[in-house]
């Protein structure tokens, strides 16, 4: 598994865990790419999405206190790790270098 | 499990967000959704469990699986067919009882919608649906517990007059303005609050907008209606379901409806009336509030009779019995009948599929031990067999879907339903025929499977893996199969047996040759002697009558007076109006007295003819000249003649206390012609033109009153069809597994045939030999279904006031019929084997 690659779905969560800083765990993750991104996924996705990122080494996780809404369960916090700072930082730089290779026409035409 | 406490705290915390934002109903299915999509891989599986799921083994099962059914084409074939036929009938069955179940439940708040019916003193009915108007809009409109009541009634054939030409529209009704506050019918122009509010407002369906002006924009156009009544077109609206248990094309304001009984609380029951109750309501209670109010408004001798009940919409397509329905309703009998047929056949295709199975899996029985010894586990055998009974099954299912489409017409003209091939292949049907699949793959190869896999491989390589136990469930499954096929053909003889004894059962009158023709226009009423006349040259005609109503149904109910008998010992009588030349027209016979004739003018207003029934049950001796009177209508009869009994309902009630006599003419609503034998249909077009002159509007219609009383066991005919079908299916798919049994016998035995046959065995004998074995069963599977079947045919039968009972014919019908079956498929397989060459028999092994 080449650890760099990230899909664009699985970038948006890492970004959303950034975001929240110590605060993300499924539904937060959730609620937040439905409010800023209008991506409107199920939980059972972002829960495979976080595994993986995970797997891949980009998240790091731990259960946490249990509150008197979650029916006292407890729910596992995500943070990111340092590799998933630089997938990060590698997915917008290839990104930006692409962008300004697209002729100004196009560009000027999705900025508006 | 970290995950699922994970899992499950994720859910219940987005459940409660939810239910703030969005109401706990809409929260509850959300929760469910994200439920079913947190079903994949990584949690099903477990985060570190090693798979168990072996893709290599898979892959050989299922190459195994297609090769074993190459290797035996016709025991797959019957196999596979048989599955298709049965998955098939289950498909369409549940088509149609998916849809039955379905009706009105589509209304928001249909648990607390009820229709309001009176109370009504007849038997074989509930109640009747149509009552008077202050009842629903006074009575029960004013009860706390009542949030909105809607009446509707009925329109009448009308036209539309649109630049020069008209457009017959039938069926409408006059609604309030609240009926969309009790039942979902979205607008789609025009407020829902006003647009039945005052008089002269028509709301339209799409459909009727888009026939009568090409475009659903017509909000506020001005239509004239049977070239007298002008309305706006005041809101459109989508076009009622389908699966409503009433329809119309368009609903006029009740506002515009001008009859002068309107606010009456006695005389003019019209009105069907639903409403919606608060949530948390005792409809009884409310039900004996509203009847209480109703007494009240209304005097002492009739406040004693009046009496409502609330019936819960969402029940009245399938278990009405009301007096003057307002539309013609399913039957929850007919249900039943198709949903356990399907059920039956599944049955049957999957005890074939079973038998076919066990008989299969025993000649592989040497494979088994090959495998065994190279190894392979116990379960990774029952894998095995599974996996080859859901690849036919899968198969089998993939066929029934394509014959299921492919019959869909004439599935259609049997229940009277318009499916569609999107309807078979929609995502639940695909889904529920998945589901029974894979339960028949599981449960149908499981014991097979169980009892190979658990073989010594020992016994297994000589071949000697079956036990009697297995041959014996064969024997039995063949034996279930037969029983109820044959009960299915038995119980359809018997439902012929009784359709054939109402058609030729003597009525009591004439009903051939007569055809009613009805007044579509009330002017014709002032013309009746005219039009009379003017029938009665037409060449052709024997006779002519005017009446109100007529045999078939279509009797009314009034009370009556009799003096010197107290009101409570007289029966409930049902009557029938028509002119003096009524009884005469219809052939009626007569059993005491005389019938009216135009020689007495009296009789016009007083005489009165009543049938043998009336007398019997008021216990009189000689009728004749004896007093009746109807005060709500203030006439006073003398009987005058006592007619024959005669059925004027259908079969299924007995015949009840009768009056006949005639009416004013303005009572008239439809002539009764009564043809000379050779009367064509010219004669009719002839009628045909007569009517025109007086009724230049409407278009001249026509029934003949024998096909109306065939039409009375239409419902019983459709499930004499099905049965009598299914039975069909069931002999098809049970004959497929005796023809497989037959087959794995001979090719069993072929060793001993050959034997036999050297030592001088006729083909005959042997022939005998083989069937045997089946004829045994067959008996054994009748001795089941005879007493089964005259169970059923009793229940159906106990429907009907006159039956035909349980021929002995029937029966001998079904015991030769299943014999003969039986017997055929297995001599045709034993022929064969006993015209084998023994030398090449002796030498199988």
């Amino acid at each position: 598994m080449r650890r760099e690659q990230i899909g664009e779905f699985e970038e948006l969560v890492l970004m959303a865990v950034a975001a929240l800083s110590g605060q993300a765990y499924g539904l937060s993750v959730r609620t937040l790419l439905a409010d800023e991104a209008g991506r409107d996924a199920s939980l059972g996705a972002i829960h495979a999405t976080l595994y993986r990122l995970q797997d891949k080494g980009h998240l790091e996780s731990s259960l946490e206190g249990a509150t008197e809404k979650r029916g006292g369960r407890r729910k596992r916090m995500f943070r990111v790790t340092g590799s998933g700072v630089r997938a990060l930082a590698t997915a917008r730089e290839a990104r930006e270098s692409l962008w300004t290779l697209m002729p100004g026409i196009i560009r000027s035409e999705v900025a508006s | 499990m970290d995950v699922l406490e994970e899992v499950q705290g994720d859910l219940d915390e987005a459940f409660e967000v939810d239910v703030d934002a969005v109401g706990a109903r809409r929260a509850r299915i959300r929760y469910w959704k994200e439920v079913l999509l947190f079903v994949r891989f990584h949690t099903v599986r477990g985060r570190r469990a090693r798979a168990s799921f072996q893709p290599a083994m898979t892959l050989n099962h299922i190459r195994g699986a297609v090769r074993a059914m190459r290797k035996q084409k016709l025991i797959t074939t019957l196999n596979v067919a048989g599955l298709a036929v049965g998955l098939a009938c289950t498909l369409l069955a549940s088509l149609f009882v998916i849809d039955e179940l379905s009706y009105d439940a589509y209304h928001e708040d249909i648990d607390r919608m009820y229709r309001l019916n009176g109370t009504f003193d007849d038997g074989g009915f509930d109640g009747i649906a149509k009552i008077n108007g202050p009842w629903g809009a006074v009575a029960a409109a004013g009860h706390p517990a009542v949030q909105a009541v809607a009446r509707f009634t009925f329109f009448g054939q009308t036209f539309a007059d649109l630049v020069g030409e008209k457009h017959s529209l039938q069926g409408g009704m006059y609604a309030d303005s609240t009926v969309f506050d009790v039942f979902s019918w979205p607008l789609v122009a025009g407020k829902s609050e006003d647009a039945l509010r005052g008089p002269g407002r028509i709301v339209l369906t799409e459909t009727t907008a888009l026939r009568l002006y090409g475009t659903i924009d017509v909000l506020g156009r001005d239509l004239l209606l049977g070239g007298t009544l002008p309305v706006v077109v005041s809101g459109i609206m989508q076009d009622v379901p389908d699966n409503s248990h009433f329809t119309f094309p368009f609903l006029v304001s009740m506002a515009t409806y001008g009859h002068e009984s309107h606010d009456d609380w006695w005389r003019w029951n019209q009105y069907y009336t639903y409403l919606k109750l608060a949530p948390g309501t005792d409809p009884e209670a409310t039900a004996r509030d509203v009847s209480g109010v109703i007494r009240a408004n209304l005097p002492a001798d009739a406040a004693a009779s009046a009496g409502v009940m609330l019936q819960p919409v969402e029940r009245i397509y399938l278990h009405s019995r009301q007096f003057r329905e307002i539309a013609p309703l399913g039957s929850a009998a007919r249900v039943w009948t198709l949903g356990s047929l399907a059920v039956l056949i599944l049955a049957i295709a999957a005890l074939n599929f079973l038998t076919l199975s066990t008989a299969r899996s025993g000649i592989r029985s040497r494979e088994v031990g090959v495998r065994k010894v190279l190894g392979a586990g116990h379960f990774g055998l029952v894998r095995q067999f599974v996996t080859e009974a859901t690849v036919s099954l899968a198969t089998g299912g993939v066929l029934a879907l394509g014959l299921a489409v492919a019959v869909l017409d004439t599935f259609n003209e049997l229940t009277g339903k318009a499916f569609t091939a999107s309807d078979v292949l929609s995502l639940p049907v695909v889904l529920l025929l998945t589901a029974v699949v894979l339960f028949l793959g599981m449960a149908t190869s499981m014991y097979p499977a169980v009892v190979q896999a658990a073989a010594r491989p020992v016994h297994a390589l000589r071949g000697q893996a079956q036990g009697a136990g297995m041959i014996r469930l064969r024997q039995g499954l063949v034996t279930v199969q037969f029983a109820v096929s044959a009960m299915l053909l038995i119980v359809a003889g018997i439902v012929s047996n009784q359709l054939r004894f109402i058609e030729t059962a003597p009525l009591g009158f004439e009903r051939e040759h007569l055809v009613a023709v009805p007044f579509q226009d009330n002017g014709i009423n002032a013309r009746a002697d005219d039009i009379r006349a003017a029938v009665q040259s037409v060449p052709g005609v024997e006779s002519v009558t005017l009446s109100g109503n007529r045999p078939g149904g279509g009797d009314w109910g009034i009370p009556v007076e009799i003096p010197g008998v107290a009101p409570e010992d007289i029966p409930g009588i049902r009557m029938l109006v028509g002119d003096v030349a009524f009884p005469d027209v219809y052939g009626m016979s007569l059993a005491a007295g005389r019938l009216p004739s135009p020689d007495h003018p009296s009789d016009r207003d007083q005489a009165l003819l009543v049938n043998q029934e009336f007398v019997r049950q008021m216990g009189w001796d000689d009728p004749i000249g004896q007093p009746v009177s109807m005060p709500a209508v203030d006439r006073s009869f003398e009987i005058v003649g006592v007619v024959t009994d005669f059925h004027f309902r259908s079969m299924h009630e007995q015949i009840a206390p009768l009056m006949l006599f005639a009416a004013p003419d303005n009572w008239y609503s439809q002539m009764t012609i009564r043809l000379r034998p050779d009367a064509s249909q010219e004669t009719i077009n002839a009628v045909g033109s007569v009517y025109a002159r007086f009724d230049p509007v409407n278009a001249f219609r026509f029934t003949f009153l024998d096909e109306q009383f065939d039409a009375l066991y239409a419902a019983e005919r459709r499930v004499g069809e099905q049965i009598r079908l299914g039975s069909w299916f069931a002999f098809l798919v049970a004959c497929m597994g005796l023809f497989g049994l037959a087959t794995f016998t001979a090719q069993r035995r072929t060793k001993e045939i050959g034997i036999r046959k050297v030592v001088g065995a006729s083909q005959w004998v042997i022939v005998r030999l083989l069937t045997r074995e089946t004829v045994a069963l067959v008996m054994l599977s009748l001795l089941l279904a005879i007493p089964a079947a005259w169970w059923i045919g009793d229940i159906w039968l106990s429907d009907f006031a006159y039956a035909a009972g349980i021929p002995v014919s029937t029966f001998m019908v079904g015991i030769l019929v299943t014999l003969s079956i039986a017997v055929g498929t297995t001599a045709l397989q034993a022929w064969r084997a006993a015209r084998m060459d023994p030398v090449r028999a002796i030498r199988t092994e």
